[in-house]
């Protein structure tokens, strides 16, 4: 028997084939970036770059997980101990999760949408929410002070990095499980896969590089120097070329995903954090802490063209860019 | 005659992580001030790394050597001496006429800070003939702890640069517009 949420991904998913299929039709994809110093989400539109909502959120918002099939976005508010359900369609907090004392920051849906990860870097866990229930179904001990988080492409698997153990701890995301760990640089923060679901890029903040985790195996392939004191990273969706943000220096790398090396540094807005990709506009954005910012870049041209105000002190930690439906 | 005018902005950072998590959190400090100069006029001023003294009245002088830095890399350094004593030494990262951006990093010294990067970068306008400098700090507070004792807290970290930002600017504006 299906559950409302279940419904509801049903009739989403049949309209989305009967609006591609006959009108093509898609939303403008958005940005829902995190300002850390004023409690809020800017919701930024990708084809105009203006700043299309300001939602007030909990307090001191970090991270940032979309679910585009329920038309959700979920933001970690690391000051008030909460996890705010903010609803795409109309640009407001449906509900605020109460996690008690933990400090959410990284956080993840896993493949169906129900279950929401949340990385408590107080605690050395994670929680596993029921996105339908708002319920925590469970926790999972983990390396010390868990960050970012990623799920692998088939959604079997769940990566955490152990910011303060060095570490990548492997979870099974439907058992909740750790399956494995995996000795990375010196404290490992953002991660993304490559675009075709295959490598795991991990940015390890005090080494100043980037290890590659080969997802198969689970091994590191190779560990790639970037620039100073990177914070995330992110990939195109052919997993060519590799974006980031190098907080100390102000600047994005560009990695070539075929030879591994960095093919080009671009200058950005003070303190680069957050990182996405839009397919959509073959552009990158990137939240600027200093700034109160996004920067955009070119990824035709690796140039930026553009710099939209957003509130203050965005961080935008997550896969941040969805479209409403 | 038309009124000078300064932009003061401060932003500085909640003290998120004072409660929440397990590192402490950055704190940031913007200032502006808006010159009737040229921008290459007033960039000269402002990338003589070693003539802070000529225009920030705290400072009393200045002597530079470049040498290597913890990592092995050979930067310019300058020390600073404080009017009433105390000294802060600082080494240059970043010194572009392209940008007109210069960017340095505190090595050690009397300001109540950790982990401490500035950059000034000198933009035009926002009128013709006019140019904007920017002074921005980012750092730490000088214990880098979520628990620091009085003295070496946020507070006390970010009122120290705001003082040496706002003693700076208005008379590197009066210094440049005698010129």
């Amino acid at each position: 028997m299906l559950n409302r949420l279940q419904i509801k991904r049903l009739s989403v998913l049949l309209g989305n084939l009967f609006l591609s299929a006959h009108l093509q039709v898609f939303a403008a994809p958005f940005a829902y970036v995190t300002n850390q110093g004023d409690h809020t989400v800017s919701v930024v539109d990708l084809a105009s770059h203006k700043v299309s909502a300001t939602v007030p959120v909990g307090k001191a918002p970090v991270g940032v997980a979309i679910d585009p099939l329920s038309n959700r976005a979920y933001i970690t508010n690391v000051e008030s101990r909460s996890v705010s359900v903010l609803d795409m369609a109309q640009n407001k907090v449906i509900h605020e999760i109460q996690l008690g004392k933990i400090a959410p920051v990284g956080v993840v849906l896993n493949k169906s949408g129900g279950q929401l990860f949340v990385a408590d870097w107080f605690h050395d866990q994670i929680l596993v929410i029921e996105t339908d229930t708002y319920k925590t179904l469970t926790t999972i001990s983990m390396g010390k002070a868990p960050a970012g988080m990623v799920l692998s492409r088939e959604g079997a698997s769940l990566y955490v990095a152990n910011r303060d153990s060095n570490e990548v701890g492997v979870i099974d995301a439907r058992t909740h499980q750790v399956i494995n760990k995996i000795a990375v640089g010196k404290h490992p923060f953002g991660m993304t896969l490559s675009g075709d679901g295959k490598l795991l890029y991990v940015v390890n903040v005090e080494s100043n590089s980037v290890s590659v985790i080969d997802v198969r195996r689970d091994v590191v392939t190779t560990t790639i120097p970037v620039g100073e004191h990177p914070y995330c990273v992110t990939s195109n969706a052919d997993g060519s070329r590799l974006y980031v943000s190098n907080t100390h220096e102000d600047t994005v790398s560009v990695i070539d995903g075929k030879t591994q090396k960095v093919i080009q540094t671009i200058n950005v807005g003070g303190t680069p954090e957050g990182i996405a990709f839009d397919n959509k506009h073959q552009r990158v954005y990137v939240a600027s802490w200093m700034d109160n910012a996004l920067t955009v870049i070119d990824a035709k041209t690796n140039k930026v063209v553009d710099t939209i105000k957003t509130g203050a002190q965005s961080r935008a930690f997550g896969q941040f860019i969805g479209a409403a439906q | 005659m038309k009124l000078l005018w300064v932009i003061l902005t401060a932003v500085i950072a909640i003290p998120f992580s004072a409660n929440a998590a397990n590192a402490p959190s950055q704190q940031k400090v913007i200032r502006e001030v808006v010159i009737k100069a040229e921008p290459a006029k007033v960039w000269a001023v402002v990338k003589d790394f070693g003539g802070i003294h000529k225009w920030h009245p705290a400072v009393e002088s200045t002597s530079t050597e470049t040498k290597a830095d913890q990592d092995g890399v050979q930067l310019p350094h300058r020390l600073l001496t404080l009017k009433g004593g105390g000294t802060i030494l600082e080494k240059q990262t970043i010194n572009s006429d392209e940008e007109m951006k210069l960017e340095y990093k505190i090595v050690e010294g009397v300001l109540p800070v950790s982990g401490y990067r500035a950059v000034m970068t000198v933009k035009a306008g926002p009128a013709a003939g006019e140019s904007t400098v920017t002074w921005t700090g980012r750092f730490y507070n000088k214990a880098n702890d979520v628990h620091p004792k009085s003295g070496e807290d946020n507070e006390t970290a970010v009122k120290a640069v705001e003082g040496v930002y706002d003693a700076g600017l208005p008379n590197l504006k009066k210094v440049i517009e005698a010129q």
